[in-house]
């Protein structure tokens, strides 16, 4: 299955399971944010992507300076595991 | 989970182009730990203390109050969980990077209920390769 119909399921399933009032708050939040410009701020097309050097989970140490040496670069931002 | 998993359907593709995976995250490195045992992620997760890196990607922002009560409400205290008491978090974003270091692919969406397919991701990343 594609990774929009394992997502479409969980929608289909917190619609169901979320209460009414709180789905609202959600949805609401997640409009409001559309609405902030938050999408025109991000680092675009064309620009240097900030550099960054943090601890991977297993506690060693990674600098994109390092990976960009190796060539191109997938970056993904997470939300956490919850 | 289900956006990790299918990066690391691809990760061996990514791999043979020559390129890089990485996933940032805010959560505490030890929730992170498990996570990656159970689903088998072979990637490296990183630990954004802070959230630092995300908002130097403008990713950043701050949930609102009735938000936090709802989250609070399903017993998830992200305060607890990110070791940061700011209640922000990313928007969940996929950036392609070329090896000089400038983006040349962003994939967001400010719904986190929607993510782009890994492969459409593999696709930017060969147009970078292929340049």
């Amino acid at each position: 299955m594609s990774l929009e119909g394992k997502l479409a399921a969980m929608r289909a399933m917190a619609a169901t399971r979320i209460p009414p009032d709180r789905h609202a708050i959600m949805h609401r939040a997640t409009e409001d944010l559309r609405n902030s410009g938050i999408l025109d701020r991000i680092v675009a097309v064309g620009s240097p992507a900030p550099d960054f050097e943090l601890d991977n989970h297993d506690g060693r140490r990674v600098s994109s300076a390092e990976l960009l040496a190796g060539g191109p670069m997938v970056l993904s931002f997470f939300r956490g595991s919850w | 989970m289900h956006e990790l998993e299918a990066l690391q359907n691809v990760y061996t593709d990514i791999a043979r182009l020559g390129a890089s995976l990485v996933v940032i995250s805010p959560e505490l490195p030890q929730r992170t730990t498990a996570m990656a045992a159970k689903h088998n992620l072979t990637f490296p997760i990183l630990w954004d203390e802070l959230s630092k890196v995300a908002e130097a990607f403008g990713l950043l922002f701050s949930l609102p109050e009735d938000l936090k009560m709802v989250y609070l409400g399903f017993g998830n205290d992200l305060a607890i969980r990110n070791g940061d008491p700011s209640w922000r978090l990313p928007v969940p974003a996929r950036f392609v990077i070329d090896a000089a270091g400038i983006v040349r692919s962003v994939q967001a969406d400010p719904d986190y209920t929607y993510r782009p397919e890994a492969e459409t991701t593999v696709d930017a990343l060969r147009k970078v390769v292929d340049a």
